[in-house]
C-alpha cells in the first residue's frame, strides 16, 4: 500500500508553517486584480471616456494590464513556493528526515508541485473571481471578457509553472544555499546580460552593426531567462501575436519540469554541501560564466581607456577577467580561498575560448561587416529614413470600402522607426553588395585616428557619406540589420534602383491612391522657400493639382525622381476612415486619419508645374530676381570667429550664385551641401531678405566664394568688400 | 532480516564504507559500534534508503531498500541530528508520520507520552535534546515497523531513560517482530541493551557477534596459585588472551566456557579464585586483538 501523501489530511499537516505563502499570494492577487481594477475604472470614468472606449480599455486590462500585474505576483509565488518546497535539499538532516520516509521521490516531487500549485491557484481563482464580479457590477460582462479571463488564468498558470520549475531545477542541481542563490540569479539574468555584452562588443568592434539587437542577441535577451521569456510572452499576447511563443513557453516549461524531476529523483543525497549535485554541471556553468566574465571585464578596461592603448588594456582586461572569473568560481564552488587556481586545465580552456571570441570580434573572423545574405535568400531590402530627408511619405493601403490601413514600413518592423522597402532585384542586390563592400573602408576613413568607442552609427562631418540603415528581409522570415556609411553617389544610385524596381515608388507614393475627396489643403514650398497654401477656396483646383501630380509621378522614371526638385507639395488629407486603432490609449478604437505627405516636384512634372506656374511664383532659380547674397565667413578652424559680412551683388556673381543656391528643404538627401565655410548666408530676393535657410550646393560653389573663404581664414581684411 | 552485502560508499576520495557485509536478524537489539568516522551513520543512512551504495546491495526482508516504498515501510529511522518541521508539536509530527505508517499505534503513543512525561501539544522546538530523542523513540516504536534504526539515539539520554527505553524495546521484542538497530560510538552505552554487536572500523565490519556468545566464551579470573610453575602450566592449558600479576594475584583473561576454565584452575589447587564480570569494552579488546587490531586504534 502506498503512502497517503495525496490525501487532504497530509496536505493539511504539511501546510503547517507554509500558510504564509497562500496568504501572501492572496494579498498579491488582491492588489494585482481587484484593487488595480478599481483604480483603473475610477481613472477612466474620471477621464470621461465614452462607454465604448471604456469597454475597449476594460478588455485591454484583461489582455494586458492584469497579465503584467499577475505575472509579477506569479513570479514571486513561484520563487517562494519553489524555495519553500525544495530548499530542504540543502540540509543533510532534513534530507535524512524526508528521504527516509517510505515514499518514492517521484511521488514526493509531484506532491510538492501539486501543493505549491494549489498555493498559487486557489488565491488566484478567488481574486480573479472578485475582479470579474467587480467588473460585472460596473457593467462589464461578456463572453469575450470571460474568454479573456479564462485565457489569462491558463497563461498565468503556465508561466507560474515555468518559473516554478526553473527555481526547482536550480535547487535540485545545486548543493548549498549560496550556489543555489547565485545560480538562480544567473538563470534569470544570464541571457539578458550576455545579450548586452555581445551587443557592446558588436558596437565596439563592428563598423556596420545597426542600432537595436536582433537575431541571436535578441533571442538571448528575450528568451533565455524564465522571467524575460514570460514577459515576452505577456507582451506578445497583448499584441495578439503569441502562437509561436506559446509553443516555446510550453516546451520550455515541459523541459524545465522534466529536468527538475530528473534532478530531484536522481539527486545523490551525499552531494549536499557541494556546489553542484551533478559535478559535470559545475564544469559547464563555470565555462558559461568564466568566458563572458573574461570578456566583460576585458570590455570594462576597453572602455576605461580612451587612447590608442585601448586594445592593450582590453587584452590585459581579458586575461585578468578570465583569471579572476575562474578563480572566483573556484572559490564559490569550494568555499575555500586557497582553491583560486585549482583546475588549471579548465582555466586554460576557458581562456582559449575567451581569446577565440575576442579574435572573432577584433579580426571580424565571421565577416560580419561585409556580410550580405545571398540573393536567393532575400525577399526584400528595406532602408531606414535618412536624417537629411525632407520628404514625408506614408505607406498605406486603400481598402475596397474606402478605408485605409497603415502598412508598417518601419525599419525595425515594429513601427518605431520609419523607412522604405526597396524590394529586390539583381541590380539592387549588386548595389547593396558594393555598398557593403565599401562601407568598412569608408568607416575606417571616417574613424581615422579618433578614439570613438562605438563604430556603429557613425556620422561623417564632411557630409560626403551618409549613414544608411539597411534591413534584409529573408525568405526564412528572419531579418538582418546593418548600418552602412554610403557615398552620396551610391545612395542616389541605390534610390534610383529602388525606384526602378517598383516597390519603393509604389510604397512611397501610395498615399496618392486616396480618393481626392479627402484632400483638405495643398501647400507648396516654392524654390524661393516661400510656403503658400494653394487654391484655398477652390477645391476642384486643388483636386486637379493632386491629380496632375499623381499622373506626373506615375509617368516619372527613376532618373526624374532622383533629379533636382523645383518645389515641394504638401497635400493635406483629413477624415480618412481607418480600420485600425488610432489611439494608443484605447486599444481597438478606430477613427479617422489625417495625413500630410510632402513630395518634391521635379521640373519634368509638366502638368504639376503648369498649374503651379499659374500662382506666379518662380519654378526655377532663373526666374528669381536675386538682389544680393550676404556671407559671413569663419576666420579660423575652430569656427569661433567670423568675418564682417561680404555682400555679393554683382550680376556675374549673382548669376553664378543662382546655380549654386538652393533653398534648404529643396536639397534631396543624395545631394551635398557645402558645409562649414560660413557662419551665415543671407539671401535677398526682390530687395527683401529671405526668411528661409539657404544652402550652397557643394559641386557649384563659385570660385569667388572659395577665395573669400580662404582669405577669411588667413585673416586678410575683408571690410573693403 | 537485513542483509548488507559487500556494500561500499565513498565521499570523494574518502571511503566511508568499504565492502561492508552484515546480517541483522529479527527480534534482537543490534548494536553498530565504531569510533567517530568509522562509517556507522553512512551505513545506517544507506540501510534507511537515504543514500544509494556505490557498490553492493542492501536488502530488507529480501527487498532492495533504495527507492522502495514497501521496503522502507518496514523501518523507522531516527537520525543523529533529527529535524522537526517548523512549528510542529509532537501530535503534529504523529499526524505527519501516520500518513506513511498506516499501522501507527496512536493509543500506545498517548500512553507512552504520558509515561515519559512528554506533552503532546507542545512545540517540539521547545523540547530538550533528550526529550526530542525520547519523542522519536516513542514515535519509532509506535510506528509499528519491524525495524527501528537509531543513530546515536542514546547519546543524551540519562540512565533512567535509557533503562526505560531498554524496557520499551524488550517489551516490543516480546510482543512482536521488532529489531532495533542502534549505532553508537560508546560501547558502555550499548552494553546493557544490545544482543548482537557489529564493529565497524574504517568503513569495514571488523566483527559481528552475539554479545552473550562473546560473554560465554571469554572470562576474566583472578586467582592466587601456590607456585610459579603452576602459573606457567595453567597459561599453557588455557587459551589465555591476557595475564598479569598484581602482587601475588594473577589476573587472567581467557577463552573458554566458565566450567572449562574453572575446572582447569581448580586442578591447580588455587589458594584463592574468583570469576569477574567482563565489560563489553574488555570483550572487544580481546576480540579485536585476536583479529589483529590494537584496540587503542579503534576507540
Amino acid at each position: 500500500m502506498k503512502s497517503k501523501i495525496y490525501s487532504s489530511r497530509y496536505m493539511k499537516v504539511t501546510s503547517k508553517g507554509l500558510v504564509w505563502i497562500p496568504a501572501f499570494v492572496t494579498i498579491g492577487f488582491l492588489l494585482a486584480f481587484p484593487v488595480a481594477e478599481l483604480i483603473m475604472l475610477g481613472n477612466w470614468f474620471g477621464m470621461e471616456y465614452t462607454a465604448r472606449e471604456i469597454n475597449a480599455l476594460y478588455a485591454n486590462l484583461w489582455q494586458n494590464g492584469f497579465m503584467i500585474t499577475g505575472l509579477a505576483v506569479a513570479a514571486l509565488a513561484a520563487l517562494f513556493n519553489g524555495i519553500s518546497q525544495f530548499w530542504y535539499l540543502y540540509s543533510p538532516r532534513k534530507i535524512d528526515f524526508y528521504h527516509s520516509l517510505p515514499v518514492k521521490r517521484n511521488r514526493m516531487f509531484w506532491y510538492k508541485t501539486l501543493q505549491s500549485l494549489l498555493y498559487f491557484w486557489v488565491p488566484y481563482l478567488v481574486m480573479e473571481f472578485f475582479a470579474i464580479c467587480i467588473g460585472a457590477m460596473r457593467g462589464f460582462f461578456s463572453l469575450h471578457l470571460m474568454k479573456l479571463a479564462f485565457l489569462m488564468m491558463v497563461f498565468h498558470l503556465m508561466l507560474y509553472l515555468l518559473m516554478y520549475f526553473s527555481v526547482v531545477l536550480v535547487i535540485c542541481i545545486t548543493g548549498h544555499l549560496l550556489m543555489g542563490a547565485l545560480l538562480l540569479v544567473a538563470a534569470v539574468a544570464y541571457g539578458p546580460v550576455l545579450s548586452v555584452l555581445l551587443d557592446l562588443y558588436e558596437m565596439a568592434f563592428y563598423y556596420t552593426r545597426s542600432e537595436s539587437p536582433y537575431g541571436f542577441v535578441k533571442w538571448l535577451k528575450e528568451m533565455v531567462s524564465p522571467f524575460t521569456i514570460s514577459y515576452t510572452f505577456v507582451k506578445k499576447y497583448a499584441e495578439g501575436n503569441y502562437g509561436g511563443i506559446l509553443i516555446a513557453v510550453i516546451l520550455v516549461t515541459a523541459a524545465l519540469g522534466g529536468l527538475g524531476y530528473y534532478a530531484f529523483v536522481h539527486r545523490r543525497s551525499e552531494r549536499t554541501g557541494m556546489a553542484f549535485v551533478f559535478p559535470w554541471i559545475g564544469t559547464v556553468v563555470k565555462f558559461l560564466i568564466v568566458v563572458p566574465g573574461g570578456l566583460g571585464i576585458g570590455f570594462i578596461f576597453y572602455m576605461l581607456s580612451s587612447d590608442s592603448s585601448r586594445t592593450i588594456w582590453w587584452i590585459f582586461g581579458l586575461i585578468l577577467g578570465t583569471l579572476f572569473a575562474g578563480g572566483i568560481m573556484e572559490i564559490i564552488y569550494y568555499r575555500d580561498f586557497r582553491r583560486f587556481f585549482s583546475h588549471k586545465i579548465q582555466l586554460v580552456i576557458n581562456g582559449a575560448c575567451v581569446a577565440l571570441v575576442a579574435c572573432v570580434f577584433f579580426f571580424d573572423l565571421t565577416g560580419y561587416d561585409e556580410y550580405v545574405p545571398s540573393y536567393d535568400k532575400i525577399e526584400n531590402i528595406a532602408i531606414g529614413s535618412v536624417d537629411t530627408e525632407c520628404e514625408t511619405a506614408y505607406n498605406v493601403k486603400v481598402n475596397e470600402d474606402g478605408t485605409v490601413t497603415m502598412l508598417d514600413s518601419g525599419y525595425y518592423l515594429n513601427g518605431d522607426s520609419t523607412g522604405n522597402d526597396l524590394g529586390i532585384d539583381q541590380n539592387l542586390f549588386d548595389s547593396m553588395k558594393e555598398i557593403a563592400k565599401e562601407s568598412k573602408e569608408t568607416c575606417k576613413e571616417i574613424v581615422g585616428n579618433s578614439t570613438a568607442l562605438w563604430f556603429s552609427n557613425l556620422w561623417d562631418p564632411s557630409g560626403n557619406t551618409l549613414g544608411l540603415k539597411v534591413r534584409y528581409d529573408l525568405k526564412s522570415g528572419s531579418a538582418i540589420y546593418r548600418y552602412y556609411m554610403v557615398s552620396l553617389d551610391d545612395i542616389k544610385s541605390l534610390w534610383k534602383e529602388g525606384m526602378a524596381e517598383g516597390t519603393l515608388k509604389a510604397e512611397r507614393y501610395s498615399i496618392l491612391n486616396l480618393d481626392d475627396k479627402y484632400v483638405d489643403e495643398v501647400r507648396c514650398d516654392f524654390i524661393t522657400g516661400q510656403s503658400i497654401f494653394l487654391f484655398q477656396d477652390n477645391k476642384a483646383k486643388k483636386q486637379l493639382l493632386v491629380d496632375a501630380f499623381r499622373q506626373d509621378v506615375e509617368e516619372a522614371d527613376p532618373k526624374v525622381l532622383t533629379g533636382k526638385p523645383c518645389a515641394s507639395l504638401t497635400i493635406g488629407y483629413s477624415d480618412v476612415p481607418s480600420v485600425e486603432g488610432t489611439d494608443d490609449m484605447v486599444v481597438g478604437k478606430t477613427g479617422d486619419y489625417s495625413f500630410s505627405p510632402c513630395f518634391y516636384v521635379f521640373p519634368q512634372f509638366k502638368r504639376t508645374v503648369e498649374i503651379l506656374k499659374e500662382t506666379g511664383y518662380p519654378m526655377s532659380m532663373d526666374d528669381v530676381n536675386l538682389s544680393s547674397v550676404e556671407v559671413q565667413y569663419y576666420m579660423n578652424e575652430n569656427q569661433n570667429e567670423v568675418s564682417s559680412p561680404i555682400i555679393y551683388n554683382k550680376p556675374e556673381q549673382l548669376s553664378e550664385l543662382k546655380k549654386a543656391l538652393r533653398c534648404y528643404q529643396m536639397v534631396p538627401f543624395w545631394e551635398k551641401r557645402e558645409l562649414d565655410s560660413w557662419d551665415s548666408l543671407k539671401v535677398v530676393i526682390d530687395g527683401v531678405e529671405s526668411e528661409v535657410a539657404w544652402s550652397i550646393m557643394a559641386k557649384d560653389v563659385p570660385e569667388f566664394m572659395k577665395e573669400d573663404s580662404q582669405r577669411a581664414l588667413s585673416f586678410e581684411v575683408l571690410d573693403e568688400e | 532480516m537485513i542483509e548488507v552485502k559487500e556494500c561500499s560508499k565513498a565521499f570523494g576520495t574518502v571511503k566511508a564504507v568499504n565492502k561492508a557485509t552484515l546480517d541483522i536478524g529479527v527480534r534482537e537489539v543490534f548494536g553498530l559500534v565504531g569510533s567517530n568516522g568509522a562509517g556507522k551513520s553512512t551505513l545506517l543512512r544507506m540501510m534507511a534508503g537515504i543514500m544509494k551504495p556505490d557498490e553492493g546491495e542492501i536488502q530488507i526482508d529480501g527487498m532492495p531498500v533504495y527507492e522502495n516504498e514497501e521496503a522502507k515501510k518496514l523501518f523507522f529511522y531516527i537520525s543523529d541530528d533529527s529535524y522537526f518541521p517548523a512549528n510542529y508539536t509532537a501530535i503534529d509530527l504523529v499526524r505527519f508520520y501516520r500518513n506513511f505508517y498506516p499501522q501507527f499505534r496512536i493509543q500506545l503513543f498517548h500512553e507512552l507520552m504520558e509515561q515519559f512525561h512528554l506533552e503532546e501539544n507542545r512545540r517540539i522546538t521547545t523540547f530538550s535534546k533528550g526529550m526530542k530523542k525520547q519523542l522519536l523513540v516513542i514515535i519509532g516504536v509506535c510506528a509499528a515497523t519491524k525495524y527501528l534504526f537509531c543513530d546515536e539515539t542514546f547519546d543524551g539520554l540519562d540512565p533512567v531513560m535509557r533503562q526505560a527505553v531498554k524496557s520499551l524495546f524488550a517489551a516490543e521484542i516480546m510482543n512482536r517482530e521488532f529489531t532495533p538497530v542502534i549505532a553508537s560510538h560508546n560501547l558502555r552505552e550499548l552494553e546493557d541493551i544490545c544482543d548482537h554487536v557489529g564493529l565497524l572500523h574504517k568503513g569495514g565490519i571488523l566483527l559481528s557477534k552475539d554479545l552473550e556468545d562473546m560473554k560465554f566464551h571469554i572470562h576474566k579470573i583472578q586467582c592466587v596459585l601456590s607456585g610459579r610453575q603452576q602459573e606457567k602450566e595453567l597459561e599453557k592449558e588455557l587459551q589465555v588472551l591476557k595475564a598479569q600479576h598484581q602482587g601475588s594475584l594473577l589476573m587472567i583473561t581467557a577463552r573458554g566456557t566458565r566450567s572449562e576454565i574453572m575446572e582447569k584452575i581448580q586442578a591447580k589447587n588455587p589458594l584463592f579464585m574468583e570469576v569477574l564480570p567482563l565489560t563489553l569494552e574488555e570483550i572487544f579488546i580481546s576480540e579485536t586483538e585476536v583479529a589483529g587490531y590494537e584496540i587503542k586504534n579503534l576507540f
